[in-house]
């Protein structure tokens, strides 16, 4: 009986060990993006070169992941959608410096760690999208979303998704803790019903006539617009952009992270060098509409109709300084219940 | 009992010949050392992702909790504990009337309507719950046909209830998990005796008073267990309530680790769970002790059902189809509609492999758990000491920790055990392995186990505790050795339990999300994953497809299931 | 030869001392009746004897060879000991052909076969062997059991309180039937009850137990008629206990009058002791006398089938006596003890 339970428990081990398989030209990568997102850079990275890119995509725990495999880790690059996960790997001593000049090139500083640690790829802008049942607001900033004008009229996602904790951090930095405590206060005073759903189910909810404001990432909207089910909600709202008298839009960036012990270390650069690159830029420009960091790549036709604008230029790893700060100051104003 | 402090006591005693000879068979008296070494062992395996949690919890976490506990902890609480209550409380409406009427009653269709009522236990949380959004949400087609009706132009014109809300949740939660409670307590009403109910009728209760002061008292225990299986579910389940929005211990836990960055901290808040789960657990473990009572004195007398007629019969009737229909073929229909509608976009030549996937992890997760759970079980059984029984509580620890959590502590030990590999094979100066453990779907597979053995030790414990200890005598004193008496007594004893615990802990892992996101291997998607990475984009219809396999997965073993616990009863 | 013999035993139970220094002996085909309230410790004593628990010290032997001590114990498969259980314990995913060939090992299939057709013919129970447990009555179940048991020809047969689950007007045919296979297979019995009907019917002899101790062991006939003490007096059958004063070898006063001793009663004359007097000892007449000086009378009568249970009051005391005459209540009666081995005893209540 013993012998036979421990056949069977050795088996399954087995069965599971015998799934990894060893394949010669790959890199490994771990995303917090979402595959629709990154795929189809991927496939392109492969059909260029050859290299073939494995990915564990999660939304949660992977640094954790990356922590506690250490030198056995079978990653390579690690790919986040906002500078507070970049800074939390490089922060863990989970990053290794790439010196390429290919992708300094391509990649303005601001947008890059000195050292080589983390680079960003991409940025995306917190707008405010208001209805088209009104007129298209003149000069709106951040500071409106506290106007009592707007109670009850504002929706957004959880305050702790972190987009909005980014957009925190970034009022943090720009006007203090006290002043950001005062806004958030405000802020959630305004909002139409709970933080919940997605930056598009808000766009939506405007639509609906939930709400006037919503709160979202650029790239949504566009998303929205190459959608047929979602066209009509983008339809039903104007993009702005924040704060171009004051401060500028927020920017975030979503990044990549070299890891400290990427056992295909070549390759990891050669895709780090793709991804910074023109044509990855231009696929991040076209088809995710986002804005690319790479000055040489145009924004899609799209982003560009929606103009030109100033962008926050607080440096970005400042957010992920504040990012604490920030999600402190939201749960003392309870923004999410 | 004492057991024989196995052959040392021999070895210094002067014996003769034929007594050393005796020595050797008196020290399998008790069982072999090997069983006693690896029940222990096991427990300590499947307890080290709990125990690696203890010691994140240990370090300290400055001023976090000081924090939490000052803005929103009590929040998360009080929502903590209004949603476990609700789920429970709406679960005990839903699930009793339905367990007593098929209990006891005869109504048409009853053959199907039995195992149909447990089909809600298929349905994972999060796509029910998207589903019935989007239903009930402002453009569903529900509120649009109350505005074509109605006349009414904007949300601004009339109050419908928020789905989306902590009513929403104790609604979807409650009819997904109900089947817990309905099998338990259906089970329990059948084994009461027709006496016992026709004593209450003659003593003046009306049927419905019998029911309330006979058959629910005497059902108590398997309601409780049905509760703290609900309540724990409930306390692990992160994706329905937070596609809600609604902010409970486990929103707390993840705030606390993702957003604040400390693990520590979010090991503090799991510590603080783990608690509640294992009051829980013990909870359920003592009423059990008093169901063992109740089970010997149910007398043979096999009862009739009664045939219901009239307001009756289509009272009955409407209940039961009620919560078919909701939890069931309600979300499985919109599932269909989904399919047909956008089957060029959910189909994908992909889908085969995550079925696989999904099927290979939760067949060796349910093999894994359920030899677990036998082993552990006999040795509680056959090692008659104080603590004999730690082992398997040691294992149900693993139930009580929201699933991400787990898997962060499931990779502490697998990671360590791959370093530790790798260093020994470095050692000999072999090129290293990397990591078998932490990098196949060994992780996945062992992560399950710890979450879900507490099912399968549940299960086969109660089915041993049926097995009367004389029946262990007679198979000794008629000439089986120990491991003999499990071959021959035990096992083809608790087969129906052995069978319980493995359907449910491969239900569980079909269904199971956050584990299996964190810890999969390059490249590996099963049906949850895919499914849940269209639901939380707010597309489920792309994925329809493979929900509606996960659903079809998980039917035909809870088919079985349901089979195998009405044989049990005969 | 000695069966079964256990001396000095004692075991433990969770630090709790359930038998202590017991000595009991069975021989080559005896059957012996453990007699005790629950709680006595019979059914450790079984497990003790089975093996499947180990003795704090003493020992137990089965012909003549040391199974159990505080060293070691033998395990259960290996003493060649057959048990018999109050739930049957019969397996029930088996049928009765296979519970009876359970413990059949070492057999051809043939011989299996063979064995078990025999084990049904001795049981009367030719023709069941495809039936499950659950569907046969619970003597039959009982009588598998037996079967079961015997099959393997064990050199001592426990039985655990086997017949209280049986419908009492089976009991008697059952206890008889099982008494003369035991008897016909030559086999040592040790069987526990606390009913001492069921002992007396079954068993040679009877070991009267209590609080993890015999206290005495002997023929039913001897037990029943010379207690060691008053406890087991009792529990072998009600009787009344009067006060009494010793005076002379053959004579006792009570409040009866002077009753006769049929045996020389070892006791000095003068000294003060208590009469056992079993019911039927006595006899009842209507009392002649027009003015008796202390009248007993008729408290109350039943019929209990046989003889009339019958309440007498004697001045403060309540008698029980067993007679066959109704008498109308309140009937002065004259009450007398019938001469015979008188049972007495002294302050702590042991025998005199």
């Amino acid at each position: 009986m013993l012998k036979k339970a421990l056949i069977a428990l050795s088996a399954t081990g087995l069965m599971a060990a015998s799934a990894i398989s060893q394949a010669a030209e790959v890199v490994n990568v771990y995303s917090y993006r979402q595959p629709f997102l990154v795929e189809p850079l991927f496939k392109e990275f492969t059909k260029d070169t050859g290299i073939e890119v494995k990915v564990v995509f999660a939304k949660k725990g992977l640094s954790e992941r990356l922590e506690r495999e250490g030198k056995l880790s079978p990653a390579d690059l690690v790919l986040t959608t906002d500078i507070s996960r970049l800074m939390n790997l490089v922060n863990k001593d989970l990053s290794q410096p790439v010196k390429s000049k290919t992708i300094n090139e391509d990649i303005p500083s601001q947008f890059r760690d000195p050292d080589g640690e983390w680079f960003a790829l991409t940025k995306r802008v917190r707008n405010i999208y208001t209805t088209k049942r009104s007129d298209k607001p003149e000069g709106i900033t951040y500071d409106d979303l506290a106007d009592p004008k707007y109670k009850g009229k504002i929706c957004t996602r959880s305050g702790k998704n972190a987009y909005n904790v980014g957009l925190v951090a970034s009022y943090v930095a720009n006007n203090g803790e006290e002043a950001t405590r005062e806004w958030l206060k405000g802020f959630k005073d305004n909002l139409a019903r709970r933080p919940q759903g997605n930056d598009r189910a808000q766009v939506k909810a405007v639509k609906e006539g939930v709400c006037d404001l919503a709160i979202g990432n650029s790239y949504y909207f566009g998303a929205m617009m190459a959608n047929e089910e979602q066209r009509p909600w983008a339809e039903s709202v104007y993009i702005n952009f924040p704060d171009q008298k004051g401060n500028g839009s927020h920017v975030n960036v979503s990044g990549m992270v070299l890891t400290k012990y990427a056992p295909n270390k070549d390759n990891a650069v050669k895709l780090m060098e793709f991804l910074a690159g023109d044509k990855a830029q231009a696929t991040y420009a076209e088809v995710n509409m986002e804005y690319p960091v790479n000055p040489d790549v145009p924004v899609s036709d799209m982003v560009a109709s929606w103009g030109e604008f100033k962008s926050d230029d607080l440096p970005v790893y400042k957010l992920a300084e504040n990012y604490a700060t920030a999600q402190k100051l939201l749960d003392e104003v309870r923004f999410d219940l | 009992m004492k057991h024989v402090p196995t052959a040392q006591a021999n070895v210094h005693t002067p014996l003769s010949q034929t007594e050393s000879g005796k020595a050797r068979s008196i020290s399998r008296q008790g069982l072999s050392i090997y069983w006693r070494a690896g029940s222990w062992l096991l427990a300590l395996l499947l307890f080290t992702p709990v125990l690696a949690l203890i010691y994140e919890a240990s370090a300290p976490t400055g001023e976090i909790f000081a924090h939490l506990r000052n803005t929103v902890l009590g929040t998360y609480i009080l929502n903590t504990v209004l949603l476990i209550s609700g789920v429970g409380i709406l679960g005990l409406i839903l699930a009793l009337p339905a367990a007593w009427i098929m209990a006891n009653s005869e109504i048409p269709g009853k053959r199907y309507l039995q195992w149909l009522l447990v089909l809600p236990l298929a349905m994972p949380s999060y796509v029910v719950a998207y589903i019935y959004t989007d239903l009930l949400e402002y453009a569903g087609p529900v509120q649009r046909l109350l505005r074509d009706v109605t006349g009414w132009e904007s949300a601004a014109d009339y109050y419908f209830p928020d789905i989306r809300s902590l009513g929403g949740a104790i609604i979807i939660l409650a009819l997904v998990l109900y089947p817990y409670l309905y099998l338990l307590a259906r089970t329990a009403f059948m084994e009461h005796s027709q006496s016992q109910i026709l004593a209450s009728r003659l003593l003046g209760c009306s049927p419905i008073s019998s029911f309330l002061r006979v058959s629910i008292p005497m059902a108590r225990p398997a309601i409780i267990t049905g509760l703290a299986l609900m309540g724990i579910e409930t306390l692990g389940d992160f994706a329905t309530v937070d596609y809600f929005a609604v902010p409970t211990l486990t929103t707390a836990v993840y705030d606390t680790w993702l957003g604040y960055g400390s693990l520590n901290a979010a090991a503090k808040l799991s510590a603080i769970m783990l608690v509640v789960v294992m009051l829980l657990i013990s909870m359920e473990k003592y009423s059990r002790r008093r169901q063992q009572l109740y089970q010997k004195n149910t007398g043979q007398d096999h009862k009739k059902a009664s045939s219901l007629k009239g307001w009756k019969k289509a009272l009955a009737l409407f209940w039961c189809w009620m919560l078919v229909s909701l939890g069931f073929l309600l979300p499985a229909m919109v599932l269909l509609d989904y399919v047909f509608r956008y089957f060029s976009d959910s189909w994908n030549i992909e889908l085969l492999t995550y079925s696989l996937n999904s099927l290979k992890v939760s067949l060796g997760a349910a093999t894994f758990a359920t030899l677990v759970a036998l082993f552990l079980g006999l040795y509680q059984r056959l090692q008659k000491s104080r603590f004999s029984s730690i082992p398997s509580r040691l294992v149900s620890t693993g139930y009580a920790l929201p699933g991400n959590v787990l898997a962060i502590g499931v990779l502490t030990p697998l990671t360590l055990s791959d370093h530790g590999l790798n260093g020994i094979i470095m050692a000999f100066e072999y090129p290293p392995v990397g990591l078998v453990f932490s990098g196949s779907i060994f992780a996945i597979i062992f992560a399950y186990a710890v979450r879900f053995s507490a099912v399968a030790v549940g299960s086969v414990e109660s089915s041993l505790g049926r097995v009367s200890p004389s029946l262990d005598m007679a198979s000794r004193t008629l000439g089986c050795t120990p491991s003999e008496m499990v071959r021959r007594v035990h096992i083809p004893m608790v087969r129906k339990g052995l069978l319980t615990g493995f359907l449910l802990v491969f239900i569980e892992s079909m269904k199971e999300l956050p584990a299996a996101l964190l810890l999969r291997p390059f490249g590996f998607e099963s049906l949850a994953t895919w499914v849940f990475q269209f639901v939380s984009d707010e597309k489920l219809e792309q994925a329809a497809l493979a929900a509606l396999i996960l659903v079809l997965a998980g039917l035909v073993p809870l088919i079985l299931l349901n089979r195998s616990l009405e044989a049990e009863q005969k | 030869m000695t069966a079964l013999n256990i001396s000095g035993l004692s075991c433990q139970y969770d630090q709790t001392t359930v038998l202590s220094n017991l000595d009991l002996q069975v021989e080559d085909g005896e059957i012996v009746c453990l007699l005790g309230r629950s709680g006595c410790g019979k059914t450790t004593l079984l497990k003790a004897i089975s093996g499947l628990l180990q003795p704090s010290a003493g020992s137990i032997s089965l012909h003549g060879r040391e199974v159990s001590s505080a060293r070691g114990t033998l395990p259960p498969e290996q003493r060649s000991i057959g048990m018999i259980f109050q739930d049957y314990a019969l397996f029930p995913h088996l049928t009765v052909f296979h519970n009876i060939a359970f413990g059949l090992k070492d057999l051809s299939r043939k011989d299996t076969r063979k064995r078990v057709e025999e084990m049904l013919e001795l049981v009367n129970l030719s023709g069941l062997e495809k039936r499950y447990p659950h569907e046969l009555s619970g003597g039959q179940q009982q009588r598998v059991a037996i079967a079961r048991a015997l099959a393997n020809n064990p050199s001592l047969l426990l039985l655990d309180e086997p017949f209280s689950n049986i419908d009492s007007q089976v009991r008697q045919r059952l206890v008889r039937e099982i008494r003369d296979i035991l008897k016909q297979q030559k086999v040592a019995g040790l069987f526990v009850t606390h009913s001492r009907d069921e002992g007396f019917a079954f068993a040679d002899s009877v070991a009267v137990m209590h609080e993890g101790k015999i206290l005495q062991r002997g023929r039913s006939f001897d037990v029943y008629n010379r207690p060691a003490n008053r406890f087991v007096a009792e529990f072998m059958g009600s009787g009344n206990l009067l006060p009494c004063e010793i005076i002379n070898s053959r004579t006792v006063s009570t409040p009866l009058g002077l009753v006769e001793s049929s045996k020389e009663i070892a006791a000095k004359p003068g000294q003060v002791a208590e009469l056992f007097i079993r019911p039927q000892m006595f006899s009842i007449e209507k009392c002649q006398c027009e003015n008796p000086a202390d009248p007993a009378q008729i408290k109350s009568q039943q019929f209990m089938g046989t003889n009339l249970r019958t309440e007498v009051k004697l001045k403060e005391s309540i008698l029980v006596v067993e007679n066959s005459i109704p008498f109308p209540e309140s009937t002065a009666v004259e009450l007398s003890v019938q001469p015979h081995d008188l049972v007495l005893f002294d302050q702590k209540g042991h025998s005199l």
